[in-house]
């Protein structure tokens, strides 16, 4: 009978260490896989970390700058033909052309020319690009939208510019031009 | 000679975990790895890319190209006339350049985009290739291509978007 008892309490014995060396397994095991995960998702992020942006962000910035210095066809009577730059000043003092067009009408209408015909930014199912987004904003901060041009699909890799510019009296503009291409994988 | 057995055991444990868990950081190393070597071969593209761009942008502003002071202060602005001008005298800049060829293409207004420019043809062309030869559009930068312009007798500044191309020679020390 006590024999039995001893017997009995051995085996409880090992069979409590047995659970605890499993426990002792499993934390371990996690705390590897946890470490791994972790360390995988941070290079992942690291290598992901796109070069390719900033080319494209580049290639964004010297579009809108040409952009800005583009001659419309919309005259003043002093100054002659105005550039895309001078429109946007325009536009907010609401002035009109020497042919009466308003002058933001000119400008909405030559930016959406401009980005529509330069097969870059295309936007259609066949384009890399789902989609663009022309802003204009004004003030210090930004604060006050003048304008804002989009098309298509807001979404997939994004590559961005922006471009400001003040008059000689002090406002401040700014022009925001993003793209959403498709992502490479596609 | 039971407790002898027990941290033998124990050392055994010891050593096959330690093998285990450098074994499975030496895969996850590989994994990694693989994923940068494979995104080598873009970035270098990318690199090679960038630095076309950026050569196109220096050879827009350098003062063969660039409108200086004849229509305002701009950036990236290429002189039209003076490209036509250029044209005739290229072969000089081969070397200082060292490109194989640059070309100057309209983008808007878009018009005439196959008609290459000469003076006969000043503001009814799309394209002005400096040098003979193809060019891929990969290794261009948007610029804004200026001229000066009539209207009703009076003179002008006309500004276009164009894109300069360039097609730059692979150097032999590199």
């Amino acid at each position: 009978m006590t024999r039995g008892k001893v017997k009995m309490n051995n085996l409880k014995v090992t069979s409590k260490k047995s659970t605890k060396a499993q426990e002792e397994m499993i934390g371990f095991a996690l705390i590897i896989i946890i470490v791994a995960v972790i360390l995988l998702v941070f290079l992942g992020f690291m290598l992901n970390n796109s070069d390719r942006s900033s080319v494209e962000s580049y290639e964004v910035n010297s579009f809108l700058g040409a952009v800005m210095q583009y001659t419309t066809d919309c005259e003043d009577y002093v100054r002659g033909p105005r550039l895309v730059r001078d429109l946007v000043f325009d536009c907010y003092f609401e002035k009109e052309c020497v042919d009466g067009r308003k002058s933001c009408d000119v400008l909405n209408q030559t930016l959406s020319e401009i980005i529509e015909n330069d097969p870059k930014w295309q936007v259609g199912e066949s384009s890399p690009v789902n989609g663009y987004v022309l802003n204009i904003l004004f003030g210090e901060e930004g604060e006050s939208q003048l304008m804002v041009l989009s098309k298509g699909i807001l979404d997939g890799t994004k590559k961005s510019g922006a471009q400001s510019f003040s008059k000689s009296s002090g406002e401040e503009y700014t022009i925001f031009f993003e793209t959403y291409s498709k992502n490479q994988e596609d | 000679m039971i407790k002898n057995k027990s941290a033998q055991m124990k050392i055994q444990q010891m050593a096959f975990m330690l093998i285990a868990v450098t074994l499975f950081f030496a895969l996850v190393g590989m994994v990694i790895l693989v994923i940068y070597m494979s995104s080598l071969g873009e970035s270098s593209d990318l690199l090679e890319q960038e630095k076309a761009m950026r050569l196109a942008t220096k050879i827009a502003n350098s003062p063969e190209f660039a409108c200086g002071g004849s229509f305002g202060e701009k950036t990236n602005c290429v002189d039209f006339d003076k490209v036509l001008i250029l044209k005739e005298s290229v072969d000089k800049y081969k070397e200082f350049w060292r490109v194989d060829n640059i070309m100057i293409l309209k983008i808007f207004p878009p018009e005439n985009f196959e008609v290459e420019c000469n003076a006969g043809n000043y503001d009814e062309c799309g394209q002005l290739k400096l040098m003979e030869g193809n060019i891929g559009l990969s290794y261009s930068n948007y610029v804004t291509l200026c001229r000066k312009a009539s209207n009703a007798g009076e003179l002008y500044d006309k500004c276009e978007i164009a894109r300069i191309l360039v097609d730059p020679r692979e150097s032999e020390d590199e």
